[in-house]
Protein backbone atom coordinates (compact mmCIF):
# COMPACT_ATOMS: atom_id res chain seq x y z
CA UNK A 1 0.00 0.00 0.00
CA UNK A 2 2.85 2.40 0.89
CA UNK A 3 4.54 1.46 -2.37
CA UNK A 4 1.36 2.17 -4.36
CA UNK A 5 1.08 5.52 -2.59
CA UNK A 6 4.74 6.31 -3.38
CA UNK A 7 4.26 5.55 -7.09
CA UNK A 8 1.08 7.68 -7.14
CA UNK A 9 2.81 10.64 -5.48
CA UNK A 10 5.87 10.64 -7.75
CA UNK A 11 3.68 10.56 -10.84
CA UNK A 12 1.54 13.57 -9.89
CA UNK A 13 2.12 16.14 -12.62
CA UNK A 14 3.67 18.64 -10.17
CA UNK A 15 6.34 16.17 -9.08
CA UNK A 16 6.96 14.95 -12.64
CA UNK A 17 7.63 18.60 -13.48
CA UNK A 18 9.96 19.11 -10.49
CA UNK A 19 11.86 15.92 -11.27
CA UNK A 20 12.42 16.77 -14.90
CA UNK A 21 13.54 20.36 -14.28
CA UNK A 22 17.31 20.78 -14.51
CA UNK A 23 17.29 23.61 -11.97
CA UNK A 24 14.27 23.27 -9.67
CA UNK A 25 15.31 19.99 -8.03
CA UNK A 26 18.84 21.22 -7.13
CA UNK A 27 17.36 24.53 -5.92
CA UNK A 28 14.98 22.68 -3.55
CA UNK A 29 17.89 20.50 -2.38
CA UNK A 30 20.04 23.60 -1.76
CA UNK A 31 17.20 25.29 0.19
CA UNK A 32 16.65 22.06 2.17
CA UNK A 33 20.31 22.09 3.21
CA UNK A 34 20.21 25.83 3.97
CA UNK A 35 17.14 25.33 6.17
CA UNK A 36 18.93 22.46 7.94
CA UNK A 37 21.88 24.77 8.64
CA UNK A 38 19.66 27.48 10.15
CA UNK A 39 17.44 25.04 12.08
CA UNK A 40 20.38 22.80 13.09
CA UNK A 41 22.14 25.71 14.78
CA UNK A 42 19.14 26.24 17.05
CA UNK A 43 18.94 22.56 18.03
CA UNK A 44 22.69 22.31 18.66
CA UNK A 45 22.84 25.58 20.62
CA UNK A 46 19.91 24.50 22.83
CA UNK A 47 21.60 21.19 23.62
CA UNK A 48 25.04 22.77 24.14
CA UNK A 49 23.47 25.24 26.58
CA UNK A 50 21.74 22.38 28.43
CA UNK A 51 25.04 20.52 28.65
CA UNK A 52 26.76 23.64 29.95
CA UNK A 53 29.26 23.48 27.08
CA UNK A 54 29.07 27.21 26.32
CA UNK A 55 30.54 30.11 28.34
CA UNK A 56 26.99 30.47 29.76
CA UNK A 57 26.56 34.16 29.17
CA UNK A 58 22.96 33.18 28.41
CA UNK A 59 21.21 30.63 30.62
CA UNK A 60 19.80 27.40 29.20
CA UNK A 61 16.19 28.25 30.26
CA UNK A 62 16.38 31.55 28.32
CA UNK A 63 17.73 29.72 25.24
CA UNK A 64 15.03 27.05 25.40
CA UNK A 65 12.22 29.57 25.84
CA UNK A 66 13.39 31.84 23.07
CA UNK A 67 14.22 29.15 20.49
CA UNK A 68 11.13 26.97 20.99
CA UNK A 69 9.01 28.61 18.28
CA UNK A 70 11.85 29.39 15.78
CA UNK A 71 12.93 25.73 16.02
CA UNK A 72 9.42 24.60 15.10
CA UNK A 73 9.29 26.99 12.14
CA UNK A 74 12.75 25.89 10.98
CA UNK A 75 11.82 22.22 11.23
CA UNK A 76 8.60 22.81 9.30
CA UNK A 77 10.47 24.58 6.45
CA UNK A 78 13.22 21.91 6.25
CA UNK A 79 10.65 19.09 6.45
CA UNK A 80 8.44 20.63 3.75
CA UNK A 81 11.41 20.96 1.40
CA UNK A 82 12.43 17.39 2.33
CA UNK A 83 8.93 16.18 1.48
CA UNK A 84 9.19 17.82 -1.96
CA UNK A 85 12.51 16.02 -2.55
CA UNK A 86 11.05 12.71 -1.41
CA UNK A 87 7.94 13.09 -3.56
CA UNK A 88 9.96 13.54 -6.75
CA UNK A 89 11.46 10.07 -6.32
CA UNK A 90 9.08 8.52 -3.77
CA UNK A 91 9.29 4.96 -5.13
CA UNK A 92 13.11 5.03 -5.15
CA UNK A 93 13.14 6.40 -1.59
CA UNK A 94 10.70 3.70 -0.51
CA UNK A 95 13.37 1.09 -1.28
CA UNK A 96 16.27 3.18 0.10
CA UNK A 97 17.55 1.69 3.35
CA UNK A 98 19.04 5.01 4.54
CA UNK A 99 15.75 6.82 3.93
CA UNK A 100 14.05 4.21 6.11
CA UNK A 101 16.77 4.69 8.73
CA UNK A 102 16.22 8.44 8.60
CA UNK A 103 12.46 8.02 9.16
CA UNK A 104 13.15 5.64 12.05
CA UNK A 105 15.47 8.24 13.63
CA UNK A 106 12.72 10.89 13.23
CA UNK A 107 10.42 8.52 15.12
CA UNK A 108 13.08 8.32 17.86
CA UNK A 109 13.22 12.14 17.92
CA UNK A 110 9.44 12.14 18.47
CA UNK A 111 9.82 9.64 21.33
CA UNK A 112 12.65 11.80 22.74
CA UNK A 113 10.32 14.80 22.68
CA UNK A 114 7.50 12.85 24.37
CA UNK A 115 9.80 11.59 27.11
CA UNK A 116 11.83 14.71 27.81
CA UNK A 117 9.56 17.63 26.94
CA UNK A 118 7.89 17.78 30.32
CA UNK A 119 10.83 16.39 32.26
CA UNK A 120 13.55 18.66 30.87
CA UNK A 121 12.68 21.11 28.12
CA UNK A 122 9.60 22.63 29.77
CA UNK A 123 11.26 23.21 33.17
CA UNK A 124 15.03 23.53 32.77
CA UNK A 125 15.17 26.17 35.53
CA UNK A 126 14.06 23.64 38.15
CA UNK A 127 16.52 21.02 36.94
CA UNK A 128 19.46 23.38 36.81
CA UNK A 129 19.11 25.41 40.03
CA UNK A 130 22.80 26.30 40.24
CA UNK A 131 23.29 26.31 36.49
CA UNK A 132 24.85 22.84 36.57
CA UNK A 133 22.91 20.28 34.54
CA UNK A 134 21.90 17.07 36.30
CA UNK A 135 22.32 13.62 34.73
CA UNK A 136 18.84 13.56 33.16
CA UNK A 137 19.34 16.94 31.49
CA UNK A 138 22.76 15.91 30.15
CA UNK A 139 21.37 12.61 28.87
CA UNK A 140 18.46 14.33 27.08
CA UNK A 141 20.77 16.86 25.41
CA UNK A 142 23.40 14.31 24.37
CA UNK A 143 20.76 11.94 22.99
CA UNK A 144 19.23 14.81 21.01
CA UNK A 145 22.63 15.69 19.49
CA UNK A 146 23.29 12.03 18.61
CA UNK A 147 19.85 11.56 17.02
CA UNK A 148 20.19 14.68 14.86
CA UNK A 149 23.75 13.70 13.84
CA UNK A 150 22.35 10.30 12.84
CA UNK A 151 19.60 11.94 10.78
CA UNK A 152 22.19 14.11 9.02
CA UNK A 153 24.37 11.07 8.24
CA UNK A 154 21.44 8.95 7.00
CA UNK A 155 20.26 11.88 4.89
CA UNK A 156 23.63 12.18 3.17
CA UNK A 157 23.88 8.40 2.63
CA UNK A 158 20.48 8.32 0.83
CA UNK A 159 22.13 9.72 -2.29
CA UNK A 160 24.70 6.92 -2.47
CA UNK A 161 22.24 4.05 -2.93
CA UNK A 162 21.71 3.12 -6.57
CA UNK A 163 18.11 3.17 -7.71
CA UNK A 164 16.66 -0.31 -8.30
CA UNK A 165 15.65 -1.17 -11.85
CA UNK A 166 12.10 -1.03 -13.11
CA UNK A 167 10.84 2.06 -11.28
CA UNK A 168 7.46 3.40 -12.36
CA UNK A 169 8.40 6.94 -13.43
CA UNK A 170 6.07 8.61 -15.90
CA UNK B 1 56.94 10.51 -6.50
CA UNK B 2 53.28 9.86 -7.06
CA UNK B 3 51.21 10.11 -3.90
CA UNK B 4 47.90 8.29 -3.91
CA UNK B 5 44.91 9.83 -2.21
CA UNK B 6 43.22 7.15 -0.09
CA UNK B 7 39.87 8.90 -0.51
CA UNK B 8 39.93 7.91 -4.19
CA UNK B 9 39.70 4.25 -3.23
CA UNK B 10 37.07 4.22 -0.51
CA UNK B 11 33.52 5.42 -1.03
CA UNK B 12 32.78 4.90 2.66
CA UNK B 13 35.64 7.18 3.74
CA UNK B 14 34.42 9.78 1.26
CA UNK B 15 30.86 9.67 2.66
CA UNK B 16 32.16 9.93 6.24
CA UNK B 17 34.23 13.01 5.31
CA UNK B 18 31.16 14.49 3.59
CA UNK B 19 29.09 13.98 6.74
CA UNK B 20 31.72 15.77 8.83
CA UNK B 21 31.77 18.54 6.19
CA UNK B 22 28.00 18.98 6.50
CA UNK B 23 28.08 18.79 10.31
CA UNK B 24 30.86 21.39 10.35
CA UNK B 25 29.05 23.91 8.20
CA UNK B 26 25.71 23.31 9.92
CA UNK B 27 27.48 24.22 13.17
CA UNK B 28 29.27 27.25 11.69
CA UNK B 29 26.31 28.62 9.71
CA UNK B 30 23.82 27.69 12.42
CA UNK B 31 25.72 29.67 15.05
CA UNK B 32 26.15 32.65 12.71
CA UNK B 33 22.45 32.51 11.83
CA UNK B 34 21.58 32.64 15.55
CA UNK B 35 23.55 35.89 15.74
CA UNK B 36 21.74 37.18 12.65
CA UNK B 37 18.32 36.30 14.09
CA UNK B 38 19.34 38.13 17.29
CA UNK B 39 20.37 41.19 15.25
CA UNK B 40 16.89 41.06 13.65
CA UNK B 41 15.43 40.99 17.18
CA UNK B 42 13.72 37.65 16.51
CA UNK B 43 15.30 35.66 19.34
CA UNK B 44 16.64 36.29 22.86
CA UNK B 45 15.44 39.94 22.99
CA UNK B 46 16.35 40.26 26.69
CA UNK B 47 19.95 39.19 26.12
CA UNK B 48 22.52 41.26 24.27
CA UNK B 49 23.98 40.24 20.90
CA UNK B 50 27.39 40.35 22.53
CA UNK B 51 26.38 37.78 25.16
CA UNK B 52 25.14 35.48 22.39
CA UNK B 53 28.37 36.05 20.45
CA UNK B 54 30.38 34.92 23.49
CA UNK B 55 28.36 31.70 23.73
CA UNK B 56 28.41 30.86 20.01
CA UNK B 57 31.83 32.19 18.90
CA UNK B 58 34.01 29.19 19.69
CA UNK B 59 31.52 26.68 18.30
CA UNK B 60 31.19 28.74 15.13
CA UNK B 61 34.96 28.80 14.69
CA UNK B 62 35.21 25.07 15.48
CA UNK B 63 32.54 24.22 12.90
CA UNK B 64 34.26 26.42 10.34
CA UNK B 65 37.63 24.72 10.88
CA UNK B 66 36.06 21.25 10.49
CA UNK B 67 34.12 22.34 7.38
CA UNK B 68 37.20 23.88 5.72
CA UNK B 69 39.50 20.97 6.59
CA UNK B 70 37.05 18.31 5.35
CA UNK B 71 36.19 20.50 2.36
CA UNK B 72 39.84 20.52 1.40
CA UNK B 73 39.91 16.72 1.70
CA UNK B 74 36.89 16.42 -0.62
CA UNK B 75 38.52 18.87 -3.04
CA UNK B 76 41.73 16.79 -3.03
CA UNK B 77 39.91 13.83 -4.60
CA UNK B 78 39.61 15.60 -7.96
CA UNK B 79 41.24 19.07 -7.84
CA UNK B 80 41.40 19.43 -11.64
CA UNK B 81 37.65 19.16 -12.10
CA UNK B 82 36.95 21.49 -9.16
CA UNK B 83 39.40 24.04 -10.51
CA UNK B 84 37.58 24.19 -13.84
CA UNK B 85 34.13 24.21 -12.20
CA UNK B 86 32.77 27.78 -12.30
CA UNK B 87 30.23 27.07 -9.56
CA UNK B 88 33.03 25.86 -7.26
CA UNK B 89 34.98 29.08 -7.89
CA UNK B 90 31.86 31.16 -7.09
CA UNK B 91 31.41 29.09 -3.91
CA UNK B 92 34.98 29.86 -2.86
CA UNK B 93 34.35 33.57 -3.51
CA UNK B 94 31.13 33.47 -1.41
CA UNK B 95 32.91 31.56 1.36
CA UNK B 96 35.82 34.01 1.48
CA UNK B 97 33.36 36.91 1.59
CA UNK B 98 31.28 35.21 4.30
CA UNK B 99 34.31 34.56 6.53
CA UNK B 100 35.68 38.07 6.01
CA UNK B 101 32.30 39.65 6.81
CA UNK B 102 31.89 37.41 9.85
CA UNK B 103 35.10 38.60 11.46
CA UNK B 104 34.77 42.26 10.44
CA UNK B 105 31.43 44.06 10.11
CA UNK B 106 29.46 41.22 11.73
CA UNK B 107 31.67 41.47 14.81
CA UNK B 108 31.24 45.25 14.86
CA UNK B 109 27.44 45.01 14.53
CA UNK B 110 27.33 42.87 17.67
CA UNK B 111 28.96 45.53 19.85
CA UNK B 112 26.68 47.40 22.25
CA UNK B 113 25.52 50.76 20.99
CA UNK B 114 25.38 49.74 17.33
CA UNK B 115 22.28 51.11 15.59
CA UNK B 116 19.70 48.33 15.23
CA UNK B 117 19.07 49.29 11.59
CA UNK B 118 22.72 48.72 10.76
CA UNK B 119 22.63 45.41 12.63
CA UNK B 120 19.67 44.27 10.53
CA UNK B 121 21.42 45.17 7.26
CA UNK B 122 24.54 43.26 8.35
CA UNK B 123 22.38 40.26 9.38
CA UNK B 124 20.66 40.28 5.95
CA UNK B 125 23.99 40.33 4.12
CA UNK B 126 25.46 37.65 6.37
CA UNK B 127 22.50 35.28 5.88
CA UNK B 128 22.46 35.88 2.12
CA UNK B 129 26.17 35.18 1.69
CA UNK B 130 26.17 32.02 3.83
CA UNK B 131 23.04 30.61 2.14
CA UNK B 132 24.63 31.39 -1.26
CA UNK B 133 27.71 29.40 -0.20
CA UNK B 134 25.57 26.37 0.69
CA UNK B 135 23.57 26.65 -2.52
CA UNK B 136 26.75 26.87 -4.64
CA UNK B 137 28.00 23.75 -2.85
CA UNK B 138 24.96 21.83 -4.11
CA UNK B 139 25.19 23.37 -7.58
CA UNK B 140 28.83 22.22 -8.03
CA UNK B 141 27.42 18.89 -9.24
CA UNK B 142 26.54 19.70 -12.85
CA UNK B 143 28.28 23.12 -12.61
CA UNK B 144 24.83 24.75 -12.68
CA UNK B 145 26.06 28.35 -12.42
CA UNK B 146 28.27 27.99 -15.49
CA UNK B 147 26.44 29.97 -18.21
CA UNK B 148 27.33 28.28 -21.46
Amino acid sequence: MLLTLSVWIQNLSFFVYLRSSAYLYPVILALHLSAISLFGGMVVFTDLSLLGWTPRQISAPAVIDSLRVPKRVGFLVAATLGFLLFSCKAEQYYYNVYFRAKLLLFAFVAVHALVFRNRVYNRPGELMPAGAPNAQVRFAALLSLLLWAGILTAGRAIGYVLAPRGLHFL
Amino acid sequence: MAVENPLNFSELDYIVIECFHIAGFVLAIGMTALMDFRLFGLILPKQSAQQLASDTGLWMAGGLIVAIFTGFMLFSVDPDSYYTNVTFLIKMACLSLAITLNYTIHRKAVRPGTASGLGKVVACISLAVWVSTVCCGIFIAGDLLHIR
